[in-house]
C-alpha cells in the first residue's frame, strides 16, 4: 500500500521504518528541511536503537519529503505522527494537528483513509473529522481512523513489532477502514481492539495514566517506608508478584518524566475537569511526582544543610535510560532545582544534552570523570547501566564528599556505605 | 507435620485452621464461644465459605482437625501457634488491636515448650507483631523461648480455600532464619512461591497489595466516569488497558465501587498508618474518595432519570458486597437503600444469601424477597448491585416481561450493550452509553 506518514519524530520515524519493512511504500513527510536532508542522507537525528538500521534497510521503498501535498496525493493511507505538546495550563496544544488538517483538505480528491497515531485528547478525532467536511472534503473521500501510538523511547522498534495491542478507533458505520487497518499491519501479531473514535482516544491516555499511577502509588509508599524504617524495594517485590498487581512500574525513585506521561496525565485531567468530572486519582498521582523532587532535595539538605557553592555531579540527563530526549526529564528538573539552591552543577549522560536554558548555569561534563571530579555530592539521576556498575572505589577517590543520592533506589546500600559513602535513597529502610 | 493451634476462627482462622490440617498437619482451632466451638465440631461452618464444610467434616474425621475452647489444651503441644483474630477499624480508620493483644496473653499464658513460632496472619499495622513479641514476654508464665513471624493472608472471601492452595506467594516476615524456616517449611505443602524478608515489610506489604488493588478499582471508576461523559465504552477502555502486561486486565472492572472487610478497611488504615507519621497519604484519600461516591452513583444516575423517585417500586438485584459471599460489610447496597428511603421510593430486595445479615445492616426499611421475579414484579426500576450468576444470567426479556416499565441501572455492567440493543429496554451502566430503544 501507499502510505503517507506526516511528521518524522521518533513516533513517525518508528511508523516509517516499521511499515515500510512490512512490504509499504512510505512516504515520509516533515516541514522541517534540514531533517529531511539529513534523513535523505541516511542520518537519523533522534536516537533510537535498531532505527536508523531499519530505515537504511528499506530505503527503497521510503522517500522523504517536505511537501505534503504531493505525498498525501500519492497514498491511499495517510498517517497523521505529528507533536501534540501541552501549552502552560497542561492543555494539549493542537497547533500542528490543525495544520495537518489544513493540508490535507487542500489534497485529498480521492479516497483516503486518515489515521491518527499522535497522541490526542479525547474528542479530536470527531473534530478532525468535522473541520475536513467543513473544509470543504467530500465526505465520501475519506475515513477517520484513531490508531494511537504505545511507542516507548528507546525501544520503539521492538515496541511496534512486538506490541500487546493494536487500538483502532472507528466511526460507528465506517465498514471500509478496518480490512485497510488490517492490510496495512499485516505481519504484525498484536491483537487488535475496536472501538469507537474516542474510545481508542482514552485507552492512550488511560493505559499512560494507570501507569503513572503506579510510580506515584509506589513513591509514595516509599515515604512512608522511610518514617517506618522499611525497605521499599522488599514491598514492590512482595506486592509486585500478584500478577493483579504486577512488578513492573513499581520502582521507587525521583518520579516519572518525559515527552508521554506528565503531558498525558495533564491531557486526560483537562479532559475530565472540561466535562465536569473530578479526577481526584489523577490529580493525586500528578501531585505525589511533583513533590517528589523536593523530598530528595529536603534529604539532602539533612546531611548537607548549605548548599551553596558545593558541586554537585548529576549523573543522567535523560528522563530515562537509552534515550537522548529530555522533556520533562526529572534529572533537569532536580538539576534546575540545585541550580537555584546555589549549587555548582555538574551533568554527564552519555548522549543526552542539557537543555539551552539549563546550560547557562549548569555545566555538561564531556566525561564522567569531570563531572564527579571534586564533587561534594553524587546524585544518581537516570538510572543508565553503566552508572549503575561504576567502580564506587574509584569514584570514592575522585570526589570530595562523601554524599551519594540515589535517585533511582538502583545502587546497593550497603556495598557504598562499606565504601565509606553516605547513601541516601527512598524507603530503603 | 507440625502440630499447630489457631486462635480465632473467623473466614481467616478456620481457612487456615482447615487447610493447614489438609496439607497433614495436626490443627487445634481455639475459640471461647462455646456455641460456635460444638457447631464446628459437628463440621458444620459458621460462615458461608464454598468447599469449606466439606474440608472441615474430611479433617475432622481423619483426626487432623480439632477444636476447643481451653487455650490450655490448643497450646500445650503446639509447636507453631496462628494467631488469625479480628482487627476491627476504630472510628479513625486505625486497627482495633484489643483482640490480638488478648490473644498474645493467652499464648504468653499457656506455652510450654521451647521454640514456639507465634505467627501472625490477621492483618495488622507496621510494628504490631513487635508489640505481640512484647505482649507475649510481658505475660510469660514459663520460661521459654519463642519467636514471632508476620504470615500476612492472602484469602478473598468466597474463594478463600482455593486461594489458599492457588495464591501467587506467601508472604513471612521473620526475625530470624530459623523461624522463617519453620513455616517455610510447613508451608512447603501448597507449593506456592514463597517470599520471605523481614517483619515490618511483610506487615507492609498486606496493606500495600490492598492498598494498590482498591487504587486499581477505583482508577478504572475514576476512567469510567470520564468515559461516560465523552460517550466512550468504559469496557474497551479497559479491556485495552489491561492487555498491557503492565497493568494487567485484572481489578479493571468500573462499576459501583468495592466493599467487604478487606478494601475499606486496609486502606484506611493504610491512611492512618501514614498519617502517624504525618503524611498525607493523597493518593489513598483520593482512591477512598472515589469509592464512596461510586457507591452512590447508581441512584445518582436514576435520579437525573426520574425526576422523583418518591412512591416508585425500586428493585435491589443483589445485596452482597460481592458474589458468592453472604458479606455485608461495607456493602454498596446499604448506602443505596438508604438513599432510595430518602428519596421516597419503595425498596424490594433480592439476594440468594445475603439476606439473613443484610437485615442486620439495612433493617426491616426494606423488603426483602426470595426471587428475583418477585423483586422485579411491578417494578418502576431495577438496580443490579451484586453480580451473581444468576443475576448476570437473567434473561433480559425477564425485565421487560416483569417490569412496569423496564428501566434497569446496572452497577457492575452485567450486561454486553449489543445485548441490550435487541431487547426492548432502559438500560444505563457505569462509563458507557445508555440505552434506550
Amino acid at each position: 500500500m501507499n502510505i503517507c506518514v506526516l511528521g518524522a519524530g521518533y513516533v513517525g520515524l518508528t511508523t516509517t521504518a516499521v511499515l515500510a519493512e512490512l512490504g509499504h511504500d512510505v512516504i515520509c513527510i516533515d516541514k522541517d528541511p534540514d531533517k529531511i536532508n539529513q534523513l535523505r542522507q541516511n542520518h537519523v537525528p533522534i536516537y533510537e536503537p535498531g532505527l536508523a538500521e531499519l530505515i537504511k534497510n528499506n530505503s527503497n521503498r521510503i522517500t522523504f519529503c517536505t511537501d505534503s501535498q504531493k505525498g498525501i496525493i500519492k497514498s491511499d493511507a495517510i498517517i497523521i505522527a505529528v507533536g501534540t505538546p501541552t501549552d502552560q495550563d497542561g492543555k494539549p496544544d493542537l497547533t500542528y494537528v490543525l495544520s495537518v488538517i489544513e493540508e490535507l483538505s487542500a489534497s485529498i480528491f480521492s479516497y483516503k483513509t486518515i489515521i491518527t497515531k499522535s497522541t490526542v485528547p479525547p474528542g479530536t478525532n470527531e473534530m478532525i473529522e468535522q473541520l475536513l467536511i467543513k473544509k470543504g472534503v467530500k465526505r465520501e473521500y475519506f475515513d477517520i481512523v484513531s490508531n494511537p501510538e504505545f511507542l516507548r523511547e528507546g525501544s520503539a522498534v521492538y515496541d511496534m513489532f512486538h506490541s500487546d495491542k493494536t487500538v483502532i478507533g472507528l466511526k460507528k458505520h465506517d465498514l471500509r477502514s478496518l480490512p485497510i487497518m488490517r492490510e496495512i499491519y499485516n505481519g504484525l501479531e498484536a491483537p487488535f481492539i475496536v472501538t469507537s473514535l474516542t474510545g481508542a482516544e482514552l485507552i492512550k491516555y488511560a493505559n499512560n495514566a494507570f501507569l503513572a499511577t503506579k510510580i506515584s502509588f509506589i513513591n509514595e509508599m516509599s515515604r512512608i517506608c522511610d518514617a517506618y524504617g522499611v525497605d521499599i524495594e522488599e514491598i514492590s517485590k512482595g506486592i509486585g508478584t500478584d500478577p493483579r498487581i504486577g512488578s513492573q512500574f513499581l520502582q521507587a525513585g525521583l518520579g516519572y518524566g518525559g515527552s508521554c506521561f506528565p503531558k498525558d496525565l495533564q491531557a486526560l485531567y483537562y479532559a475530565a475537569v472540561s466535562k465536569n468530572v473530578t479526577a481526584q486519582i489523577l490529580q493525586a498521582v500528578q501531585k505525589v511526582n511533583e513533590t517528589q523532587i523536593d523530598l530528595y532535595l529536603k534529604k539532602l539538605q539533612s546531611v548537607m544543610p548549605d548548599l551553596r557553592d558545593k558541586k554537585i555531579a548529576v549523573l543522567g540527563i535523560s528522563f530515562k535510560p537509552n534515550t537522548d530526549d529530555t522533556r520533562y526529564s526529572r534529572a533537569v528538573a532536580l538539576i534546575e532545582k540545585l541550580i537555584s539552591q546555589g549549587c555548582r552543577l555538574s551533568a554527564f549522560d552519555p548522549i543526552a544534552r542539557l537543555p539551552e536554558h539549563v546550560l547557562e548555569k549548569a555545566n555538561q561534563a564531556e566525561t564522567l570523570e569531570e563531572s564527579i571530579d571534586q564533587a561534594d555530592c553524587l546524585i544518581l539521576a537516570t538510572e543508565w547501566e553503566d552508572f549503575i556498575h561504576l567502580d564506587w572505589k574509584h569514584v570514592k577517590e575522585k570526589m570530595k564528599g562523601n554524599i551519594i543520592v540515589d535517585g533511582r533506589n538502583c545502587l546497593e546500600p550497603e556495598k557504598l556505605k562499606a565504601l565509606g559513602f553516605q547513601y541516601i535513597g527512598v524507603g530503603r529502610g | 507435620m507440625k502440630i499447630i493451634a489457631v486462635v480465632g476462627t473467623g473466614y481467616v482462622g478456620l481457612v487456615t485452621g482447615v487447610c493447614l490440617a489438609d496439607i497433614g498437619h495436626r490443627v487445634t482451632c481455639v475459640d471461647i464461644d462455646e456455641r460456635k466451638v460444638e457447631t464446628m465440631k459437628q463440621g458444620v461452618s459458621p460462615i458461608y465459605e464454598p468447599g469449606l464444610d466439606d474440608l472441615m467434616k474430611k479433617n475432622i474425621e481423619n483426626g487432623r482437625l480439632a477444636f476447643t475452647t481451653s487455650h490450655q489444651e490448643a497450646f500445650a503441644d503446639a509447636e507453631v501457634i496462628y494467631i488469625a483474630v479480628g482487627t476491627p477499624q476504630q472510628e479513625d480508620g486505625s486497627a482495633n488491636l484489643q483482640f490480638i493483644e488478648q490473644a498474645a496473653k493467652d499464648i504468653a499464658e499457656n506455652i510450654m515448650r521451647d521454640g514456639v513460632v507465634v505467627v501472625t496472619k490477621s492483618t495488622v499495622p507496621v510494628g504490631t507483631n513487635d508489640k505481640v513479641k512484647r505482649w507475649i514476654l510481658e505475660h510469660l508464665q514459663h520460661d521459654v523461648q519463642f519467636d514471632v513471624v508476620s504470615n500476612p493472608e492472602f484469602l478473598r472471601e468466597g474463594s478463600a480455600i482455593y486461594d489458599t492452595f492457588h495464591g501467587d506467594r506467601i508472604v513471612i516476615g521473620a526475625e530470624n532464619d530459623r523461624a522463617a524456616n519453620i513455616v517455610e517449611e510447613l508451608n512447603k505443602p501448597f507449593g506456592i512461591p514463597i517470599f520471605k524478608t523481614d517483619i515490618r515489610s511483610a506487615e507492609m506489604i498486606k496493606y500495600a497489595s490492598n492498598a494498590f488493588l482498591a487504587t486499581k478499582i477505583s482508577f478504572i471508576n475514576e476512567i469510567a466516569n470520564i468515559s461516560e461523559k465523552l460517550g466512550a465504552n468504559i469496557e474497551d477502555v479497559a479491556y485495552g488497558m489491561g492487555l498491557d502486561s503492565r497493568i494487567g486486565s485484572q481489578f479493571l472492572r468500573a462499576g459501583i465501587g468495592y466493599g467487604g472487610s478487606c478494601f475499606p478497611k486496609d486502606t484506611k488504615a493504610l491512611v492512618q498508618i501514614a498519617g502517624d507519621v504525618e503524611h498525607k497519604f493523597d493518593l489513598l484519600e483520593a482512591v477512598i474518595n472515589v469509592n464512596n461516591k461510586q457507591q452512590a452513583r447508581l441512584v445518582e444516575l436514576a435520579l437525573n432519570r426520574f425526576t422523583s423517585l418518591r412512591g416508585k417500586k425500586a428493585a435491589m438485584l443483589g445485596l452482597a458486597f460481592k458474589p458468592n459471599t453472604d458479606d455485608m460489610r461495607e456493602a454498596a447496597s446499604i448506602v443505596m437503600a438508604e438513599q432510595l428511603i430518602k428519596e421516597g421510593a419503595t425498596v424490594v430486595a433480592y439476594d440468594p444469601i445475603a439476606i439473613e445479615n443484610a437485615k442486620k445492616f439495612i433493617g426491616d426499611k426494606i423488603i426483602y424477597v426470595e426471587t428475583i421475579e418477585s423483586a422485579l414484579e411491578q417494578a418502576d426500576v431495577a438496580f443490579i448491585v451484586t453480580e451473581w450468576d444468576q443475576i448476570k444470567k437473567l434473561p433480559l426479556d425477564t425485565y421487560a416481561k416483569l417490569m412496569k416499565e423496564p428501566i434497569v441501572f446496572d452497577g457492575r455492567n452485567c450486561y454486553d450493550l449489543e445485548e441490550v440493543k435487541k431487547h426492548s429496554i432502559e438500560y444505563y451502566s457505569i462509563g458507557r452509553p445508555g440505552i434506550k430503544n
